[in-house]
């Protein structure tokens, strides 16, 4: 659709404020509608027509001001409660994190190190005799997972809580 | 138009001078000093009185800046211009309830100094100045709204859009109104002594 152009449209152009792809637009039309030209060169000699004025205060007047800024004292800045408690308490709530981090860590760290056996399986004394087995067991907290690598599908000679056993094969000789 | 990095330029200015550093500000003062100047003289019409509301509008904002009274958001140019002009048409109203008698009066456009002409023949230029005054006598007769305008738009480079958030009318408002005076002007031309037509905006 044909965009129609009006006089503020060509006030915008003349003072520079049309955006670049609308201003190439709008030369094209004013390129290809005589009326539209007409109208532009009338308001365009009447900008043409408004004198440059260009008036500057004196030195002495500029001299004056730069002295009343460096007189006028900068207001202290007011501590407010929120920039107290960055200053004041966010040091102390970082060291208390912290602090909470290296507890957890290192109880976190102690658990890891000597897992309890809580699995429904236990592994029994058999299993354990076997070389390296017991070292493999102690290094990791996933005792279990580390007998069925060892086992592969062999099952667990191993007493659940109520009593009830499985059979494992082929593990002495493995 | 105004250069987009000069305005970025003028939010780092005024944000280096709230962290105290007072050459940001002068850095300011020199780059719009002659606009903001020439706003006010073409309101109050004298020289002496607009040194004194310049030197006003620039101590006031900058209390304004140290007291955290600055939007960061606006443009510094038209907010100090906002101030000068409320300085201004102050003084303005006061004058006119309590005329003050003056040692050298001044004539209607006396106050007045013209960028320098192309002409190089002085008969040219004495020509060229006489137009030039009286196209800003005729200025002078336009409706106060179409005037202002005028004013803010040509001599004091605001946009269209600055000019509508100053004086809180739409752009096409301010765009009318602009419109309106760049014909009323040319009547007034054409026609020396005719009235000019007021806007429905106006």
């Amino acid at each position: 659709m044909k965009q129609i152009y009006s006089e503020s449209d060509i006030l915008r152009f003349l003072y520079d404020e049309m955006p670049r792809e609308e201003s190439e637009r709008f030369v094209d039309e004013l390129v290809n509608n005589q009326s539209l030209w007409n109208l532009f060169e009338e308001i365009k000699e009447i900008h043409d027509s408004l004198p440059e004025i260009n008036l500057e205060p004196s030195d002495i007047c500029v001299a004056s001001i730069l002295n009343k800024i460096n007189e006028t004292p900068q207001p202290v800045k007011k501590a407010n409660r929120f920039s107290s408690v960055l200053s004041y308490g966010l040091p102390g709530l970082l060291t208390l994190i912290g602090v909470v981090s290296v507890v957890f860590f290192t109880n976190d760290f102690k658990s890891k190190s000597a897992p309890e056996i809580s699995n429904y399986w236990n592994i029994t004394d058999t299993h354990q005799k076997i070389q390296g087995l017991k070292t493999r067991l102690e290094s990791t907290g996933d005792q279990y997972w580390v007998a069925r690598k060892i086992y592969g599908n062999a099952y667990l000679l191993t007493e659940n809580s109520s009593g009830a056993t499985k059979m494992v094969s082929g593990i002495v000789n493995k | 138009m105004r250069n987009l990095a000069w305005e970025i330029e003028d939010r780092t200015l005024v944000r280096e001078f709230i962290d105290g550093n007072e050459k940001s500000f002068e850095i300011l003062l020199y780059r719009y000093k002659s606009k903001i100047y020439t706003t006010i003289v073409l309101i109050v019409k004298d020289r002496e009185v607009a040194e004194d509301l310049f030197q006003d509008t620039m101590v006031k904002a900058v209390e304004m800046i140290r007291a955290g009274r600055y939007n960061e958001e606006g443009k510094f140019l038209p907010w100090v211009i906002r101030i000068a002009r409320n300085l201004a048409i102050d003084y303005f109203r006061k004058e006119k309830r309590n005329p003050q008698v003056r040692n050298n009066p001044q004539s209607e456009t006396s106050y007045l100094e013209f960028a320098g002409s192309y002409e190089e023949n002085p008969e040219e230029k004495v020509i060229s100045e006489q137009t030039s005054r009286y196209v800003l006598e005729l200025i002078d007769k336009l409706p106060e709204k179409q005037k202002e305008v005028l004013m803010m738009r040509h001599y004091s480079e605001l946009s269209f859009k600055e000019i509508s958030d100053l004086t809180s009318v739409s752009i096409n408002t301010a765009l009318g109104r602009m419109r309106y005076a760049l014909v009323n002007l040319k009547r007034m031309v054409e026609k020396s002594g005719a009235e000019p037509v007021e806007s429905a905006s106006n």
